[in-house]
């Protein structure tokens, strides 16, 4: 009976998972890292051409432009997403009348699509008739005007806004979560101890968290560094290519530009970001890990 | 005051979130003449909705999300169910490794195997077709209904297995007619969470439809162009018509949406 519960026996029901995630995930990725390496483009099935799209990888101010912006975009919501969703889910622990409520409603700008939230702040943000516009000038007249999303550099603030509201909720849930489990018993000793509100946060809460904070922010930042949806809705990568993101870069290279091979470069340049962030976060989860002597 | 504070704090958060999902339903249900005034909230008029539902192909977008987001979910949890299964009930080798690769594939950006998506797809003639977009999304729905069913069926005394298993239950049988029931909330929980997901999805469903016809909502809402002299009265019409089904399950299925989600990245 042992040994028909071993792997060869799970494989058949492993198979249909395995196949499909291999289908669509692992021959595309390794299938693009090959297509990266000839010179395929819109009508010509291509050659290999070597590293020549890497060439022009390193010598295109086009995707720098967009790596730094991509950067700068992911490092810069995400700090403000993780500061703020700690606050807010701080918040939310001792009970109070309506925390149910407060709670439904936080969940929502997470739940709806990147492209609702988009539109969405497109119309807020509209120069004749966006609510912020509206209040601007009947208040200080029409001169007051902003160009929300089509200045630079007002509209990395107005992206950041947008990015901020759907995604802090997601922060909020997880960091939440994470609260929830923590003993109460640790906190009434520590006050019992004499120390005060402030302390216990600093040195009681936040480090009893932060390994889940950690992931949190992991999380955030691949899928920051990814971003799409809300960009190609809210600035089309506008003004003047200012907001391009690496994955809107690579897009407009398979389909604006029809250079096939260039844009699989660029994809596999996106990928290999992703694999740094994920060793960088397996490099600081170990050391967190080893400086609390393996506890957690 | 220190107990007003957090509370204070939690309903600005709130009032954050809602506020401009509210100024879109409103703007929604403005008469446009009145929008080009720029006088949001004067009046009441259903026309937009009128509009974008009988005179656009919006309402197909709707149907094409609903069937695509419904065969998504029931393929994941049908194939996540097994491999959890799998996963718990026979000693696999690697199985930490296998349950830390499939993390990955949720969060890895899509665009490194969209490109090849789109030639094979392209080649396959599989553009504008719901499978072109079921087999992608239950891709990448897998890991997260997987983590969460080993996580459940973990939890599940193997002594229920034995009992099954000495009355001359085959595994299959076991899997249905003993775990699955226990499980079923479970499910019911995750599957919300990945219709969720395939309901919201973009870039994917953006790179493989073509036609009008087949697009998706969320594509066909970013394409959405208006049909009046101003398109936003249609516009944020059309976005309350994608964002209501989510409200709805947000309002209703709160607490599994919750679970399924910190129970998937923080276990």
């Amino acid at each position: 009976m042992r040994e028909r519960m071993g792997t060869a026996a799970a494989l058949p029901y492993l198979a249909p998972a395995l196949v499909v995630v291999g289908l669509v995930v692992l021959l595309p990725l390794v299938a693009t890292v090959g297509l990266s390496f000839t010179d395929a483009a819109r009508g010509s099935a291509g050659h290999f051409a070597g590293l020549a799209q890497y060439a022009k990888l390193a010598g295109d101010a086009g995707f720098w432009r967009a790596l730094v912006f991509t950067t700068l975009f992911a490092v810069g919501t995400v700090a403000v997403e993780v500061a703020l969703g700690l606050a807010v889910a701080g918040a939310l622990v001792p009970a109070f009348r309506g925390r149910g409520w407060v709670r439904v409603l936080l969940l929502l700008p997470w739940a709806l699509p990147t492209v609702v939230a988009g539109r969405i702040w497109e119309w807020l943000f509209h120069y004749q008739y966006g609510v912020f516009n509206l209040l601007l000038a009947g208040a200080f007249g029409e001169g007051a005007r902003v160009d929300w999303l089509g200045s630079i550099p007002t509209v990395y603030f107005s992206l950041g806004i947008a990015d901020i509201w759907k995604t802090t909720p997601y922060v909020i849930i997880l960091a939440l979560a994470a609260l929830l489990t923590l003993d109460g018993e640790v906190m009434a000793a520590a006050r019992l101890d004499g120390a005060r509100g402030g302390f216990i946060v600093r040195k009681v809460v936040l480090p009893l968290i932060a390994p889940a904070l950690l992931i949190v922010a992991a999380f955030r930042l691949v899928d920051a560094f990814r971003v799409f949806d809300l960009i190609y809705v809210l600035t089309g990568g506008g003004p003047g290519g200012s907001t391009v993101s690496v994955s809107l870069y690579a897009y407009q290279q398979l389909f604006a530009v029809g250079d096939f091979a260039y844009a699989a470069a660029v994809a596999t340049a996106s990928f290999a970001i992703f694999l740094l962030l994920a060793l960088a976060y397996v490099v600081v989860y170990q050391r967190s890990r080893a400086f609390r002597g393996g506890v957690l | 005051m220190k107990r007003g504070f957090p509370i204070a704090v939690a309903w600005l958060a709130a009032v954050f979130a809602v506020a401009p999902i509210l100024w879109v339903l409103i703007t929604s249900v403005t008469p446009a003449e009145k929008l080009v005034q720029g006088r949001v909230g004067a009046g009441f008029s259903l026309a937009s909705y009128i509009r974008v539902l009988s005179h656009t192909e919006f309402p197909l977008c709707i149907i094409n999300s609903a069937l695509v987001a419904l065969l998504t979910t029931l393929f994941t949890l049908a194939l996540g169910l097994i491999a959890a299964y799998a996963l718990t009930r026979f000693r696999v080798v690697a199985k930490p490794l296998i349950l830390a690769l499939l993390l990955a594939i949720p969060l890895f950006p899509q665009i490194s195997i969209l490109i090849y998506l789109y030639l094979a797809a392209s080649r396959l003639g599989l553009i504008n077709t719901y499978a072109a977009l079921i087999v992608p999304y239950t891709a990448l729905a897998l890991p997260l209904a997987i983590w969460y069913l080993v996580a459940v069926l973990d939890d599940i005394p193997r002594d229920l297995d034995n009992a099954a298993r000495l009355d001359g239950c085959a595994p299959l049988r076991t899997l249905t007619s003993v775990l699955m029931p226990l499980v079923l909330p479970s499910m019911v929980a995750v599957g919300l969470l990945v219709f969720l997901l395939s309901w919201n999805e973009f870039i994917i469903a953006l790179v493989l439809t073509t036609d009008a016809k087949a697009r998706t909502a969320p594509v066909g809402l970013a394409m959405f162009q208006g049909t009046h002299y101003i398109p936003w009265a249609d516009i944020t019409a059309a976005a309350v018509v994608v964002l209501l089904p989510v409200v709805l399950l947000a309002f209703f299925g709160q607490r599994m949406l919750v679970a399924g989600l910190t129970r998937g990245a923080l276990k």
